[in-house]
């Protein structure tokens, strides 16, 4: 209660402090909250809105599935196995700083600049911060506790079910957590590019045509988004990680 | 392969290498080590001389570089359900409750669960008022003893323990040593626990092996029949015995 008590709190001030600047910039170059909300709620009784933000949401939750998939199993399996991991680590450590963004035009060359495209290249992103994140969670199971596990008679099987799947969890909340930043940030750069919906689109539409209300109402839809997607992983950790909350 | 010891427990010759790409560490040198059953054995001595290797090697967690270990006369080639191991940092896991971490031995054998025979373990620990909550919310203490009622439940023959109360205060300690005690004599288990703590290891070992480092060898073992007692902390032989213990730990470290 009290958390949602200070999302409101700060959400007055940030309404204040932007009421202030738009007064000082004038409404054009800022308009003011009441303006942006006013056009917020308008577009939010059209279909066209929805089907925005549907698109957008369908990209987001399909590109975190594949990366999670394919990430985290692979974090768990290299966190496990040292000799492995020690293999795979100079791959890992090249492809990691490379700015995925910038392979945008081969994505879209391969996968086709439909959904498909785009989908692909918010997973590569997310990929390596879980993978990594994952990682480095399940490598950091201690001694003791593999110990203690196999000297109850357990096996690698019980060892990742009992002991590395439970520990690494938090991580990989974590991970997801600052993923939901990074997925809307890409978000909006990919749906630049040849496709009619996606928020991403509904702010550059809105740039083209001047509609400086429009590209607000497309900030503040995007950052709600964020904030549901952060509050589920929050949520599910919560659920999933009850004793980490003690 | 079967050996013709009628101990609980015998390592023999046993030696420990430990080698990484360009350096090799021996940890134990040619250890003979019986233990029979519901015989209490400490041993102590300087850091890194080997009795964790030589614990965890008792366990099975480990494999001995030369020599052989014999668990009822068997060779013993992994943990057995009979040795129960208890860590110094407890080895619980904080995403199970009190009761999920005691049963998990059952759950790994894919044995039933008795929910009255777990109780009454809880309720022998005195931690039946906890079984819901987390580690984390227990005190040291309480840890340990959840640790050790993790291991009892598979009705262990051995017990073996690593520093179990080093993180205690002096009194905790003493209530737990009393109750491992209690649980070994009760129960009958022979008991191999590794300690630096002198008059711990007066209290509980009814041996008290002595070992050195660099390598890990056993220099001496003293006989301590008395640790049977139930008195025997407020005793003058106890003290004597702690004087004798710190002498040999003293000259084992010069």
């Amino acid at each position: 209660m009290r958390k949602y008590f200070q999302y409101i709190l700060t959400l007055a001030g940030l309404l204040i402090v932007w009421q202030i600047v738009s007064m000082i910039i004038g409404s054009y170059a800022l308009p003011g909250p009441v303006t942006v909300l006013q056009k917020l709620a308008d577009d939010a009784r059209s279909f066209q809105y929805w089907r925005h933000i549907g698109t957008s949401v369908y990209r987001i939750t399909a590109a975190l599935a594949i990366a999670f998939v394919m990430a985290v199993p692979l974090g768990l399996f290299l966190g496990m196995s040292p000799r492995t991991d020690r293999l795979a680590k100079p791959l890992i450590y090249l492809s990691y700083p490379i700015p995925k963004i910038v392979l945008l035009p081969i994505v879209l060359l391969i996968f086709g600049l439909g959904d498909m495209g785009k989908i692909v290249m918010l997973a590569m992103i997310l990929f390596f911060q879980l993978l990594i994140t994952t990682r480095d969670a399940a490598r950091g199971v201690s001694r003791e506790a593999r110990y203690s596990l196999f000297s109850l008679g357990g096996t690698k099987r019980h060892l990742f079910r009992h002991v590395v799947w439970p520990s690494c969890l938090p991580a990989v909340f974590t991970s997801l957590r600052i993923a939901t930043g990074t997925v809307v940030a890409v978000l909006f750069f990919v749906e630049s590019i040849s496709t009619r919906y996606g928020m991403g689109f509904y702010i550059l539409d809105a740039w083209g045509r001047a509609d400086i209300p429009q590209i607000f109402a497309g900030m503040i839809s995007l950052a709600v988004l964020g904030v549901i997607l952060y509050e589920s992983f929050d949520f599910m950790e919560r659920i999933f990680c009850r004793w980490n909350r003690i | 392969m079967t050996g013709s010891s009628p101990d609980l427990i015998e390592a023999r010759e046993v030696s420990k290498i430990y080698r990484s790409e360009d350096s090799a560490v021996k940890a134990l040198a040619s250890v003979d080590l019986s233990v029979r059953q519901g015989e209490l054995i400490v041993l102590v001595g300087p850091s890194g001389c080997g009795k964790t290797t030589l614990l965890l090697i008792l366990a099975g967690l480990e494999s001995a570089t030369r020599g052989r270990v014999f668990f009822s006369g068997r060779e013993l080639d992994g943990p057995r359900r009979e040795i129960g191991l208890v860590l110094q940092d407890y080895g619980l896991f904080p995403w199970k409750t009190v009761r999920c971490n005691i049963e998990l031995g059952l759950v790994i054998r894919r044995e039933p669960i008795d929910s009255d025979k777990v109780d009454a373990m809880l309720e022998e620990l005195d931690i039946a008022d906890k079984a819901d909550l987390f580690p984390q919310q227990l005190s040291g203490g309480q840890k340990q003893r959840v640790a050790i009622g993790r291991a009892l439940i598979l009705n262990p023959q051995l017990l073996l323990l690593d520093e179990p109360f080093a993180a205690l205060d002096t009194l905790t300690r003493e209530r737990l040593q009393d109750l491992v005690l209690d649980v070994c004599r009760s129960r009958g288990l022979g008991m191999v626990m590794v300690s630096h703590n002198i008059p711990e290891a007066v209290r509980l070992g009814e041996k008290i092996v002595v070992m050195t480092g660099q390598p890990g060898r056993i220099t001496r073992i003293i006989e301590n029949p008395m640790a049977r007692n139930t008195d025997y902390r407020a005793s003058d032989q106890f003290y004597n015995m702690t004087r004798i213990l710190r002498r040999e730990l003293e000259g084992g470290n010069a």
